[in-house]
């Protein structure tokens, strides 16, 4: 090795730290000696650093492209493109092999005969790089090239010189010139005839069998993709040919049509646009397609049957019918929640079951729900009828255009134009190219509605200049698929409403057995309550008169329709009268005779009980059951205690029941005295509690409770029930402008005006 | 990818994993490029350029991340860019996003990989050989067994003269480069 070149190695070691202790110290005194070496080290320094960064630059520059590589990808689906245009699931995915290592910036050696069987050879041809790909011809490859290219060779798509599909092992050479830079160096001229192209890059392909050139069999091409930032419409495919001075002219220009690769459709989404993001944002469980299909396919009740009903049906009914319509959804919802899709939502329903049943005077505020429900009439529906989405979204349509990303692509703002005529434009020319579609959504066509009138969405012109084509090889049944389609979502869109009608009539006439048992119920409260005041006032009205030493053994018989009695006479009715108001509100009665100077006293005293932990329950129920009365008497809550004041006439007994849950608690005790008392709940059975409740005593009590307990019991489900319908309510308002994107922005500029009043 | 998964995979030299990622940040730096007069392939560059600026800090040892990659990897841009249009006597700059990492931060690595470039484009003048056998054996650390089958040499001491030879024409190079400055 030459002296410098041991001086480098040295100056390496030394930077690198490969050095002896002893040897860096004595390189470091020469440095210092020495300021051409220190030199030396400092350049050499430079240049390591430097190929570090250039390394990191080439890094850097390849990343990028296997980002874009790997987005396309994602866009376009590798697998989905091996399934259709190859039909075999085997893919080989090839790096590019550079065989040759020619000079840089010297001609490349090439083979004597070019493609096309002469020896005309162009500049671009000598300076560009060959990439080489040994490929078997008989399977499915796809390949990418350095700078991106992906090029999917299905199997048997080269032919021999006789015209018969090669076997075996063939060499495919790619050049490519993707940038300005390569197509500069490589004299490229982007010049077609004496017109300038602008050029989204060039490249060369061939393929050969023991150096002989091959063709492609034009009925099983190649497909490539070329990678790009920006897809820029009226790009075409030119055809190269060599010139004697050279260069390349640019010849035959095709359009650049892009295969559809068809996906599994099913794993597409057809929704409109933000759905499933909305949902998601609302704490619904977005992947639960059972959950947000029948929710979107529910809203297809808004369009009844276009036949019949449409012209029968008031804007009531037709909003009734809607409304209702998410009712299907809350089943869902419950279904979700069972299989434990969605525990927060239903620890919120909960919540607010728990909120209600406190409230219990006011259950039903203003009328119930389903009434509300059905009483919002005021809009008529605008958009895409969701039963002709799920008419598509099937199996019947895979393998059609509408199975395709592309497609996919365009359905936001195929439910933004709200016209369901622009949908069925896609749906009924599914023998077209996409890109045709996409122009001829983009001009005003029809006259009528019904003649599928569109206004015309300039939108879609940027679609159509993608230049997207069709399904190769795709389901040739278009005109049976157009049919099914109509067919399908008419019986989809007749079916959904049937449901929801089922669903809101059954609803309906829970409201109306609710309001009866209600109203029942309230009957027998004021009954049981009058009734328990005459017997106790008899009782106490007795008592009154054997302290006074009046003889009257009876007290004329009490009006039960009224508790404020008007007692205008004087004489035994004044006694009658402090009884009255002393039973009423439960007060000690201290009656004087003004005659006799006798005296009238009975007793009530405060009973308090405590309940361990009162609030941990959902609901509690503290009933005291006086031997004396045919009823109970239930204990209204105070301050976190029951109160009730006792008659030291009677004697009572004790039952508290409580729920939490699914769980039930029970306590009784006998012959309770005034004071504080504090128990706590033992857990128990329904079935038990029935037991004990039906042991208390009298039949007429005993019957009195299981009443009471059973309106509970209703009444907690009717509060569920409820909970739920102003769950779908809710839901349904606020998907509703999700599903119609025309309603929101619709009904926005009505409230924009009305601000504009305040 | 979270942030503190990709600074891990730079401390661990992933160069290739964290570039790739890092370009799904590019596409505000592109419109930020060509909303001030440049090109696609001026903003390609200079991102290349921002993402070793900050590949290089967030690798050493003492860097903590105080925003968002994509914040920080903005800025840079954003300083880089109009370092640039300064150098080209173009003020005026629009800027797209607000959020900003303070320059502080970065301003010294960008400087040190500003000198580091002048020796980078005499590495990438060299020659595609060179330039490769220099880049595969310095920087991806391969073997000079391996070079050289890849390469094509006929020996392991082939490939190890080579590589001195390229470094020697560099370092001419670079030395006549330097004092012509």
């Amino acid at each position: 090795m030459r002296r410098e070149l041991e001086l480098m190695k040295t100056i390496e070691n030394y930077l690198k730290g490969n050095l002896s202790a002893a040897d860096k110290i004595t390189f470091e005194n020469k440095i210092k000696a020495n300021p051409e070496l220190q030199k030396e080290v400092e350049l050499q320094k430079q240049l390591l650093e430097g190929i570090e960064r250039a390394g990191l630059k080439q890094s850097a520059k390849q990343s990028l492209k296997k980002h874009r590589f790997n987005k396309n990808l994602r866009n376009w689906g590798l697998t989905g493109l091996a399934v259709a245009i190859l039909t075999v699931s085997a893919i080989v995915l090839y790096n590019s092999v550079i065989k040759k290592n020619a000079k840089e910036n010297a001609p490349q050696e090439l083979p004597e005969l070019n493609e096309q069987g002469d020896k005309l050879w162009s500049d671009a041809d000598k300076f560009l790089e060959l990439q080489n790909f040994e490929l078997d011809a008989e399977k499915d490859t796809v390949i990418e090239t350095k700078d991106g290219i992906v090029i999917a060779i299905p199997a048997n798509s080269f032919l021999d010189a006789s015209g018969k599909p090669a076997k075996g092992k063939i060499d495919l050479e790619v050049k490519e010139a993707l940038h300005a830079a390569d197509i500069m160096k490589a004299g490229l001229s982007t010049r077609s005839g004496d017109k300038l192209l602008e050029t989204g890059g060039m490249f060369y392909i061939n393929a050969r069998q023991d150096g002989a050139s091959l063709t492609i069999d034009t009925k099983n091409p190649l497909y490539a993709e070329i990678p790009t930032n920006e897809v820029k419409p009226g790009m075409q495919l030119f055809e190269g040919k060599r010139l004697p001075d050279g260069t390349i002219d640019w010849v035959n220009p095709k359009p650049i049509q892009k295969d559809l690769i068809p996906v599994d459709i099913l794993s597409l989404d057809f929704y409109p646009p933000a759905y499933l993001d909305s949902l998601k944002s609302w704490g619904y469980n977005n992947k639960d397609k059972r959950f947000t299909d029948s929710l979107y396919y529910s809203f297809a009740a808004y369009f009844p049957d276009e036949h019949s009903a449409r012209a029968k049906a008031t804007a009531d009914s037709i909003a009734a019918v809607a409304e209702a319509s998410a009712a299907m959804v809350a089943a869902e919802m419950q279904v979700a929640s069972d299989r434990g899709a969605s525990k927060k939502e239903m620890a919120a329903l909960e919540k607010k079951y728990a909120a209600l049943n406190y409230k219990e005077k006011s259950l039903y505020p203003e009328g119930s729900l389903s009434e509300q429900l059905g009483n919002d009439s005021s809009f008529g529906v605008h958009g895409i009828n969701p039963a002709r989405v799920k008419a598509i979204w099937s199996d019947k349509f895979q393998n059609t255009l509408l199975a395709t990303r592309e497609f996919e692509e365009r359905l936001p703002y195929i439910h933004r134009t709200c016209n369901e005529s622009v949908l069925d434009m896609y749906v009924n020319n599914l023998d077209k190219n996409l890109c045709t579609i996409d122009s001829m959504v983009a001009q005003p066509r029809g006259n009528s509605e019904s003649d599928g009138y569109i206004s015309g969405y300039p939108e879609f012109l940027k679609f159509a200049a993608r230049g997207d084509g069709k399904v190769k090889n795709g389901n040739t049944n278009v005109r049976l698929l157009k049919a099914y389609y109509e067919q399908k979502a008419k019986i989809y869109s007749e079916a959904i409403s049937k449901t929801v009608n089922e669903f809101r009539n059954k609803q309906l006439k829970k409201d109306v057995d609710a309001a009866q048992k209600k109203m029942e119920n309230a009957n027998n409260e004021s009954l049981r309550k009058s009734d328990n005041l005459m017997t106790e006032f008899n009782l106490n009205v007795t008592e009154a008169y054997r302290q006074l030493g009046y003889k009257k053994s009876t007290p004329a018989p009490m009006s039960v329709a009224a508790y404020g009695v008007a007692i205008q006479t004087t004489g035994w009715n004044n006694v009658d009268k402090y009884v009255m108001e002393s039973t009423l509100a439960r007060t000690t009665l201290d009656y004087t005779d003004p005659q006799s100077g006798k005296k009238a006293v009975i007793n009530y005293e405060p009973l308090t009980i405590s309940i361990t932990d009162v609030k941990s329950y959902d609901r509690v129920l503290v009933y005291l059951l006086p031997d004396e009365l045919n009823s109970f008497m239930r204990v209204e809550k105070k301050n976190e205690a029951f109160e009730e004041k006792l008659n030291e006439l009677m004697s009572y007994k004790m039952v508290c029941i409580a729920y939490k849950g699914e769980e039930s608690f029970y306590f009784s005790q006998d012959n309770v005295k005034p004071g504080t008392l504090t128990i706590s709940l033992i857990k128990t059975t329904n079935a038990d509690i029935t037991n004990n409740v039906n042991k208390l005593g009298k039949l007429s009590q005993v019957k009195a409770m299981n009443d009471d307990l059973n309106y509970m019991a209703f009444e907690k489900e009717e509060a569920k029930r409820q909970v739920m319908l102003a769950a779908i309510n809710e839901l349904t308002n606020k998907v509703r402008p999700v599903i119609f994107p025309c309603m929101a922005a619709a009904t926005a500029p009505v409230a924009d005006s009305l601000a504009h009043f305040q | 990818m979270e942030d503190q998964k990709i600074i891990e995979l730079i401390k661990s030299q992933k160069h290739a994993k964290v570039f790739t990622t890092l370009y799904n940040y590019f596409p505000v730096v592109k419109k930020m490029v060509l909303a001030n007069g440049g090109r696609s392939e001026d903003a390609e560059d200079l991102y290349q350029d921002a993402l070793i600026v900050f590949y290089k800090k967030a690798g050493s040892a003492d860097f903590t991340l105080t925003s968002t990659i994509n914040t920080y990897l903005y800025s840079i841009c954003r300083f880089m860019w109009k370092d640039q249009l300064k150098k080209q006597n173009k003020q005026s700059f629009t800027d797209i996003e607000k959020e900003a990492v303070d320059e502080i931060e970065f301003i010294a690595a960008i400087e040190t990989e500003d000198q580091l470039k002048l020796a980078e484009k005499v590495i990438s003048e060299l020659g595609g050989r060179c330039k490769e056998l220099l880049i595969l054996f310095y920087f991806h650390s391969i073997k000079l067994k391996d070079i050289a089958a890849k390469m094509g040499y006929n020996s392991e001491n082939t490939a190890k003269n080579q590589k001195y030879k390229c470094l020697e024409s560099a370092k001419i190079k670079l030395k006549a480069l330097q004092t012509s400055h």
